[in-house]
């Protein structure tokens, strides 16, 4: 969204304000819904960040690229919400459940698994479960996620570390059918690191620490 | 390099977040180290199937219409206040900030106060420990009062413990009035020091007041 059209939105032109709506509801929502964990929550709390971000828009003074500090009143938002609300149930992933056709067993065992998966994400410590879902759902960089929570670049590294390593613990039963082979395998071929995830928007960001 | 050293190093390899080089050396490392390429490449796998389960969820068609409208209600119901020129912090926060530094103010002058009269009446230990005496003094006959005019068991038993509290050997009320003695005696040669840190407090204070009043008046 360009600079001009960020202004007149900030001026309280309703379009362009529309405009700010349609281009940025994707990682709104999908960064609502991972964080809630159900679709229904995820509505309400996309809404009700987005209404913040109509009031505070007058205060943005592009000091920072405007989908880092949209994600971040998003962010705190949903982290406002999961502190306050009662001790989660355990949903059913409905994004996955409700378009799941007729699926074979392979593709049923998966979909468990990633439910596991995403299970076992919210039963992080809130401040591990953002960094995690801002670098995979929201494909942020360590210095982006750092932006967004005004932590230090090696905070967000070591968090994302030890969520890693949480997991990795929790879940030693979910084995994915690549490393199930009991040999050790083969050595990897040298190839740029990382394989980054389809949609990726920012690209691997390689820099020395 | 060493396992310990390349495993530490695996997460960043993964994320890009390496520099060339460096990634070269783990992933020859990784090559060559059979426990640390199953290492790599369970982290591979982990990483993959996150990228799966967290992908992003497509938004439902009805979410901006129902956004625009909720923004329509608010702009109808008024201006919005976050164009108005007015504080930047919330009231609640303001409020606080400005009582305390009114607090630490009235702290500070009163100390300041404390510690020029001290001087002048034989140093702040004599001064604590009078208006420590004083004060266990008034609130000792404030008890002998109210034993005589109590009668229930439950207000003697309170008059006890508020006696204790303040008067007995070593009460608290004594001791802390003992441990000013220093901070005291400090202030008393710093004069300068503890003028301008109140006037600071006092700064900040009238600064916070005058927020709350512009935040009031625009309310």
């Amino acid at each position: 969204m360009d600079e001009d059209r960020i202004r007149r939105a900030q001026a309280g032109d309703p379009e362009s304000f529309a405009d700010l709506v349609r281009t940025y509801q994707g990682p709104v929502y999908s960064l609502a819904w991972r964080l809630a964990g159900n679709a229904e929550d995820a509505r309400d709390l996309a809404q009700e960040a987005f209404l913040k971000i109509y009031l505070a828009l007058p205060k943005y003074r592009f000091d920072a690229p405007l989908r880092t500090w949209l994600l971040r009143i998003v962010t705190n938002h949903c982290l406002d919400w999961l502190r306050r609300r009662p001790p989660p149930s355990v949903p059913l992933d409905a994004a996955g459940a409700a378009t799941a056709p007729a699926a074979t067993d392979s593709e049923v065992e998966s979909r468990l698994a990633a439910e596991a998966l995403r299970q076992a994400v919210r039963e992080l410590p809130p401040h591990y479960q953002v960094i995690v879902i801002l670098h995979y759902t929201q494909d942020l960089s360590y210095r982006e996620i750092a932006d967004v929570l005004r932590i230090p670049v090696r905070t967000v590294e070591t968090r994302l570390a030890r969520a890693r390593a949480l997991l990795r613990r929790r879940l030693g039963a979910i084995r994915d059918p690549c490393v199930e082979s009991p040999a050790v395998p083969p050595a990897p071929a040298v190839r740029a690191e990382p394989a980054r995830r389809p949609g990726s928007a920012g690209g691997a960001e390689v820099r020395a620490q | 390099m060493r396992c310990t050293a390349a495993r530490r190093r695996f997460d960043r390899l993964l994320d890009g977040q390496l520099d060339p080089t460096e990634a070269a050396r783990v992933r020859e490392h990784a090559s060559r180290c059979a426990a640390c390429r199953v290492e790599l490449a369970q982290r591979r796998a982990l990483d993959r199937l996150l990228g799966d389960a967290l992908a992003p969820v497509p938004s439902p068609a009805d979410l901006a219409p129902a956004v625009l409208a909720r923004v329509a209600a608010v702009r109808n119901a008024g201006p919005n206040p976050a164009n108005e020129a007015g504080p930047d912090l919330p009231l609640d926060v303001a409020l606080v900030r400005s009582a305390a530094a009114l607090l630490a103010w009235t702290a500070t002058a009163l100390g300041a106060a404390w510690a020029w009269l001290s001087v002048e009446s034989g140093g702040p230990d004599q001064a604590a420990r009078r208006a420590g005496d004083a004060i266990r003094a008034g609130t000792a006959r404030l008890a002998d009062t109210a034993v005589q005019v109590s009668a229930g068991d439950l207000t003697s038993v309170l008059q006890e413990a508020l006696r204790a509290w303040v008067t007995g050997p070593g009460s608290i009320l004594g001791r802390a009035l003992d441990g000013l003695a220093g901070p005291l005696t400090w202030a008393a040669a710093h004069p300068s020091t503890v003028a301008a840190a109140g006037l600071t407090a006092l700064v900040i204070g009238m600064a916070g007041l005058w927020r709350i009043h512009l935040a009031a008046r625009q309310s």
